[in-house]
């Protein structure tokens, strides 16, 4: 398969992450690349293999108890922007 | 005095009083600012060492030292220290100073190891020659006689961590692992890397690269001081949900060479396209095994060759969520711009490296509508194969033999092109991670460059112990110099 330009612009605008016309197109070349190495799995057999027969170990539940409360400062002392103790971000209503 | 010296020997000068912390951590001092130019660290925290020193002697002298009381390590930075910065490699995370400190480091620091500092590493670990640091690359202690002004990369992830030790810069380091980053720098920079069964050292305060794959793990110059530091290392943590609930042996005490009686298993994909001087390292740890009593026994590991496309599907799927936090908007750089997308968009491109961001890239492909069952789900069912095959193994072997790498050390500007030949390094490492096995690194030779060169060993889960008893038997029939590039 190939990986064309749109695919990169599409992929670029799902991951947020902004690229150049340029970066696109290197990116399509080493994508390209990486995805045809990663294709040799289709020639594996995979159809006995059914993901709900193999249990995943069993993850244990923190109590929901209060731990560390009124953490104001510490949460928002390595934002770039803060007003009124809360994260600032560019103004999204119009 | 000179760092030429063990954690294990450290610790017994200490405690037989023969130098103080303060004269350790000062040598060690010394040694990591002469050698600056190997660009290990990328925050020294030396005042704050030399000032833990102090307190450690006191305890010493009283009569009420902690078990690694006083002994000077490093840790990778993606170890979130409290009130120390902590950036994972990368520019995104330049000014981050954490407000919490990971159980990891804490649990030493709680032991009475001193921290020297922050190691340099691939940004968010993502990277097997440490080129991948926004904070410049790491050299390798090692020189090659054949060309001697040529730098050589560390291996990475854990590129700064495994350089240090190797330099002399600490005594042993924290690193992690997520598809080779402990055993592929270990063996390229001559020490020993232990990678512990998935779930062993609480991942909680880890920069997250790949939740499923990623584990914390010592590293050091010989299995003795990695026992030391594993044990201090892991046990269980609530505040890490995949943390394993098992006692923590006491590795040291139970340390001892083992080969007698024991089942070598060889896998022989691993043979194939093996280099000549891989070969006859493999022949090498086979001789010495075998000479203490080791059988040794042919096994087949058939979807070795999946392992990597399988590892490149699965890593950067779970990368592309675990990085989705770097916004620019609660932590971390942010890139000023007039609508939210813009500054999410204009902050990753500019805060993430060209590694990550291709990595988020084929993440969030393979996770996107129409793909995931082709990529996702098939890599999740591989990989399901591949612990079979394990499984089947640990049926007729009790420990597996491999080389670490494909080859030695290689070159700063020899290989940096071409991303899927950088992936290739990790060939012999990266189904360890997939199975959630432990591995272990043990330096046993020299290639005829005269770099360092080292053996594998895979157990089942939680065989930590046996691994550091049989990689022993190793480590005392190879006699590694293990000082030469301090």
């Amino acid at each position: 398969m190939t990986i064309s330009l749109t695919d990169v612009a599409k992929i670029s605008k799902l991951s947020s992450i902004r690229l150049s016309d340029a970066e696109k197109v290197v990116m399509q070349t080493q994508l390209a690349g990486i995805f045809s190495w990663i294709n040799q799995l289709t020639e594996i057999d995979v159809s006995n293999v059914n993901l709900n027969d193999f249990p995943q170990a069993q993850m244990f539940e923190r109590e929901d108890v209060v731990t560390a409360p009124n953490q104001v400062k510490e949460v928002t002392q390595n934002a770039p922007q803060v007003a009124h103790d809360m994260f600032a971000v560019p103004k999204v209503v119009e | 005095m000179n760092t030429k010296i063990t954690l294990s020997q450290a610790k017994q000068m200490l405690e037989k009083k023969e130098c103080s912390s303060t004269e350790l951590v000062q040598a060690f001092i010394n040694q990591a600012t002469a050698k600056r130019n190997l660009n290990c660290f990328i925050t020294e925290t030396f005042d704050n060492a030399l000032a833990q020193a102090a307190e450690a002697d006191k305890r010493i002298a009283n009569g009420n030292a902690l078990p690694l009381d006083g002994l000077p390590i490093a840790n990778k930075d993606l170890y979130c220290t409290q009130g120390v910065r902590t950036t994972a490699g990368s520019n995104i995370l330049k000014n981050f100073i954490p407000p919490y400190e990971s159980t990891v480091s804490g649990n030493l620091k709680k032991a009475g190891a001193i921290n020297l500092g922050k190691l340099n590493m691939d940004e968010f670990a993502m990277g097997s020659a440490n080129l991948n640091s926004a904070y410049g690359p790491v050299v390798n202690p090692w020189r090659s006689t054949s060309e001697p002004l040529k730098d050589l990369v560390p291996g990475g992830s854990s590129g700064g961590s495994a350089a240090s030790i190797a330099a002399g810069l600490c005594l042993g380091a924290t690193a992690s692992d997520t598809g080779g980053s402990i055993r592929q720098p270990a063996a390229f920079c001559g020490i020993t890397g232990i990678k512990p069964t998935y779930g062993l050292c609480s991942r909680w305060g880890m920069v997250a690269f790949a939740s499923s794959l990623d584990q914390a793990g010592p590293m050091a110059h010989t299995i003795a001081d990695c026992a030391i530091l594993l044990k201090h290392m892991a046990g269980y943590d609530d505040k890490d949900a995949t943390s394993l609930n098992v006692t923590i042996p006491d590795y040291t005490a139970n340390l001892k060479p083992v080969a007698k009686g024991l089942r070598v298993g060889l896998p022989k994909e691993y043979m194939e396209g093996l280099n000549q001087e891989g070969q006859d390292l493999l022949q090498k740890g086979i001789g010495w095994l075998k000479a203490e009593g080791a059988e040794i026994v042919e096994i087949s590991l058939k979807m070795t060759s999946a392992a990597l496309p399988t590892y490149y599907i699965i890593a950067p799927a779970e990368a592309s969520a675990n990085l989705a936090r770097y916004d620019g908007v609660r932590y971390g750089a942010r890139v000023d711009s007039v609508t939210l997308d813009e500054m999410y968009q204009s902050t990753r491109h500019d805060g993430f490296g060209a590694e990550v961001k291709r990595r988020i890239m084929i993440g969030t492909y393979v996770l996107s509508a129409g793909y995931y069952d082709a990529y996702y789900t098939r890599a999740q069912k591989v990989r399901k194969l591949i612990s079979q095959d394990f499984d089947c193994a640990f049926e007729k072997v009790d420990v597996i033999l491999t080389p670490t790498t494909p080859g030695a050390a290689f070159g700063l500007h020899d290989r940096n092109d071409d991303p899927v030949a950088m992936y290739l390094n990790d060939i012999y490492t990266v189904t360890v991670n997939l199975a959630e096995l432990p591995g272990i690194s043990v330096p046993v030779g020299l290639s005829v460059d005269g770099l360092p060169l080292g053996l594998q060993l895979i157990g089942p889960k939680l065989s930590e112990q046996l691994l550091f008893n049989v990689g022993l038997t190793l480590e005392q029939a190879a006699q590694f110099p293990h000082f030469k590039a301090v």
